[in-house]
């Protein structure tokens, strides 16, 4: 027997992982013993737990030959992602500028529309004034309608005003002047 | 299509897929295999979990321990995998060799190997406390100065220790009548 023998044998003897080495041996752990900094609290346990499973102790030798293509590799991440923080950044600016010119024309096309609403509404308020205007006027020059047209100085007024209005009783010799409901005339007849 | 064309991933494909391979040589190397792990699915395991790391926030700075921590959360998932694989009752059927024992071995080899490692931990056993912990570190493959920071003492006496318990241990080997050893 070689002394490369009585290792296999011994890891053989302990290739089940001991509950204490499952629970103990979580990443963190191994990556510290991998790294020569084990918490001098935990280093009994640690020890003996690593001594009773040949597969975690396995992973913490592989680990320690590992360390240098760690480090290459988190350099290389570092390189790569300054890289592309860096483009992030100025596309960034590029996308804050685009968009900084986008809303001052949002403003603008806002305020074009807000003046045309206002123009519309004054011009539309000036035209019903107008009409409204006009037909108070048309309705002022007009006879006023009457019940009892009788009075002669009122007939005589509106006679060179304008067309008449209607009248339900009158009483006179006007006719023809506009619609009546009862009418007396005083000529004879 | 924008990513295939974006040299920083391909760069970031690239050294992914380095460190990915010299996980599974390593993996090899050391013989995590034979607990029934495979190396290609630790590799592509760590390859996955790395690029998420890296796609979560790309301006973030990855330690060399944060690495290390990923690989070996990647290795401890796959080995207890492989123990539930192993634990859970085979197909009559089955193809799956691994956890079946070694039907080369002789029935004799068997008995004689069990009957070795019997005899290995009584002898182990009967050290020393103070050797017995370098003894059995040694013996999984710990470098003297590892084995110094791992039972907090020099390299120089973590030799010492492993001499004389190994000395210790091949005595009481030959006296338990497991042959002799070739030095």
């Amino acid at each position: 027997m070689t002394e490369s023998s009585l290792s296999n044998l011994y890891r053989r003897l302990t290739a089940q992982p001991t509950l204490s080495a499952r629970a103990l041996l979580d990443s963190e752990t191994l990556a510290r013993v991998a790294a020569g900094r084990v918490v001098p609290s935990e280093r009994d346990e640690v020890a003996t737990a690593l001594a009773a499973s040949a597969p975690h102790a396995a992973l913490a030798r592989l680990l320690g030959d590992l360390a240098p293509e760690s480090a290459a590799l988190a350099r290389g991440l570092a390189q790569t992602g300054h890289r592309s923080h860096t483009d992030r950044i100025r596309h960034g600016q590029q996308a804050a500028g685009a968009r900084r010119a986008s809303r001052r024309l949002q403003w603008s096309a806002l305020a074009a529309c807000l003046i045309a609403g206002v123009a519309l509404w004054a011009a539309h308020t000036a035209r019903r004034h107008a009409v409204e205007e006009a037909t108070l006027a048309t309705a002022m020059s007009a006879h006023p309608d009457e019940i009892f047209g009788s009075s002669l100085d009122q007939r005589m007024a509106a006679r060179h005003a304008g067309p008449p209005g209607d009248v339900i009783f009158r009483t006179g010799e006007r006719a023809g002047a506009g619609d009546e409901i009862f009418r007396s005339s005083f000529k004879g007849s | 299509m924008v990513r295939a064309i974006d040299p920083s991933h391909e760069r970031l494909e690239s050294l992914l897929a380095d460190f990915g391979a010299k996980v599974r040589i390593l993996i090899h190397t050391h013989g995590l295999a034979q607990y029934g792990i495979d190396p290609e699915d630790v590799e592509q395991e760590v390859r996955i979990r790395l690029w998420r790391a890296v796609e979560r926030d790309r301006s973030a700075a990855f330690h060399a321990s944060y690495i290390q921590r990923v690989v070996a959360s990647s290795v401890i998932d796959a080995l207890r995998r492989a123990q539930v694989r192993a634990a859970e009752p085979l197909p009559e059927d089955s193809d799956q060799g691994d956890a079946l024992p070694d039907e080369t071995a002789s029935p004799e080899q068997s008995t004689g190997d069990s009957q070795q490692v019997e005899a290995l931990r009584r002898c182990l056993d009967a050290l020393p406390e103070r050797r017995r912990l370098p003894i059995a570190l040694h013996l999984q493959g710990f470098a003297l100065q590892e084995i110094a920071d791992l039972v907090g003492t020099s390299a120089e006496a973590a030799r010492k220790l492993v001499t004389r318990g190994l000395d210790e241990l091949k005595q009481r080997l030959r006296d338990a009548g497991c042959g002799d050893f070739d030095d």
